[in-house]
């Protein structure tokens, strides 16, 4: 028992990765979510403590439906959905360097990168 | 007999050459993101987010190629935002949405740049205090499709969306009096089409740098599979990227076929095709498979799904299959195989 515990207990104590971004002009650091593979805002691990992350199943349950002119000129899905849902698409870059990326952020100001809303939708119209 | 034996082995190989395909281009075995100092490694991997200008992105990412490897500066290279300006200022259109890479690219020759510096100054300045650079492209996309003076219901609604961000109380800094300023300016936008409102934006971007030395663009939008291989493996072989107009299906989808067979390259279904240009960066055996690197503009964290994708990572490395995503600086692409690019491609440009 005891020694099932000391294995655990490390586990659950392991920090997530977290790494610094430039959002906009504010400096945000965020966290690596193992689940999506993706940079999310601090704690933004589970849906009940993310509303960004309950954006997902949402695109699923609404039953949301991307028509070819909502794509036109290869928009980013990602983005198109955000908004569709009513989320808030921000632009951030890490502050060590590399490429812009769109990021969705939902009204309890939760962040997520918006490829997990594309991977969610899973096809480019449906 | 032996006559007519000779006779038929003397014309095999003609029969065989006249009937058959000609021998197809090997894989070219080229990355160019992998050396230090590729061009590339200068131009950042993009997200156009909501606006439809994926041409523009796809021919800024060539021209920037092009000026880099004959020692040009980044700072004063090509701006995805000017370009679409540009197409869409030359070619008279309400709609920036959707357009030709090598069509951005010929407008680009005839009518020169604006630096890059100075277009991510103007967008910065641009509406009085500026808007967010995501604003700037939400705004082009809710615009898109509307026709002076009408707006669209979306752009109505996104610019009553940001207005009332701008309320008392939000968090914006700015001041009460600079609240009106920007409400009156964004008020006056719905007599704008997106096309308008990027000319608006770029209206003091002069005097624009000379770029007719740039090669005029090569289109294919016709050819069988083995040609438009061909076209790839010299274009990768000369140290060139390609622009590729694709079923962006495929991203989805690693057994999806967009095109008809036969070198018309028409889509079987155009509504589910999804019509998308990107840029081909790569062209390699992985796995045993002649494989296409793939650059998107869906941003720098952009994985299809079922594909190996290349990476940079924070220490510089480049990993041509990345072992780990949380260690990547940037996704540079992702790898398709051969098969499933050529049923999915159907143009190419190249400069």
């Amino acid at each position: 028992m005891a020694i099932c515990i000391l294995l655990i207990l490390p586990g659950q104590a392991r920090a997530a990765k977290s790494k610094d971004f430039l959002m906009e002009s504010k400096s945000l650091t965020l966290e690596w979510n193992v689940q999506y593979e993706g940079w999310v805002s601090p704690g933004c691990h589970h849906e009940e403590k993310c509303e960004a992350l309950r954006l997902l199943p949402l695109i699923r349950t609404a039953n949301l439906v991307l028509k070819p002119v909502d794509l036109e000129g290869g928009k980013n899905p990602g983005s198109v959905l955000c908004r569709k849902l009513s989320g808030k698409v921000i632009f951030g870059a890490p502050k060590a360097g590399g490429g812009r990326t769109s990021f969705c952020q939902a009204g309890d100001g939760s962040l997520i990168p918006s490829s997990f809303l594309q991977r969610a939708y899973g096809g480019a119209t449906r | 007999m032996k006559t007519s034996l000779l006779l038929i082995l003397l014309h095999f190989p003609l029969i065989s050459f006249a009937s058959g395909d000609p021998v197809e281009e090997p894989c070219a075995e080229v990355d160019l993101n992998s050396s230090a100092d590729s061009p590339l490694r200068k131009i950042p991997v993009e997200d156009q987010d909501g606006a439809g200008i994926c041409y523009a992105y796809a021919a800024s990412t060539l021209a920037n190629h092009w000026q880099l490897k004959r020692g040009g500066d980044v700072k004063k290279g090509f701006h995805p935002l000017y370009v679409a300006g540009t197409y869409s200022r030359v070619e008279d259109r309400k709609d920036t949405s959707g357009g030709d890479v090598s069509t951005a690219l010929n407008r680009l020759r005839d009518t020169g740049n604006c630096p890059s510096n100075r277009v991510d100054e103007m967008v910065r300045n641009w509406s009085i205090h500026g808007l967010p650079y995501a604003d700037v492209l939400s705004l082009i996309e809710s615009s898109s499709g509307s026709s002076v003076p009408q707006v669209s219901a979306h752009a109505s609604s996104w610019i009553s969306g940001y207005l009332g961000r701008l309320e008392p109380g939000s968090n914006e800094t700015t001041s009460c009096e600079l609240n009106q300023k920007v409400s009156r300016f964004l008020k006056s936008l719905p007599n704008l089409n997106s096309n308008q409102i990027l000319q608006n934006v770029f209206s003091k971007c002069e005097p624009f740098e000379a770029v007719s030395q740039m090669p005029e663009p090569s289109r294919v939008r016709k050819g069988t599979d083995s040609e438009f291989h061909g076209i790839l493996a010299k274009t990768m072989k000369n140290g060139d990227p390609a622009a590729v107009s694709l079923c962006s299906n495929l991203f989805y989808d690693p057994t999806y076929i967009g095109l008809k067979p036969g070198p018309t390259r028409e889509a079987l279904n155009s509504d589910e095709c999804g019509r998308h240009a990107v840029v081909m960066t790569g062209m390699k055996t992985l796995k045993g498979e002649c494989k296409y690197l793939i650059r998107n503009s869906w941003g720098s964290d952009w994985r299809a799904k079922g594909q190996d994708c290349a990476c940079l990572r924070a220490d510089s490395r480049y990993e041509e299959i990345c072992s780990d995503f949380s260690e990547a600086k940037e996704v540079v692409g992702c790898w398709f195989s051969k098969k499933s690019m050529l049923g999915n491609l159907y143009k190419i440009t190249t400069l």
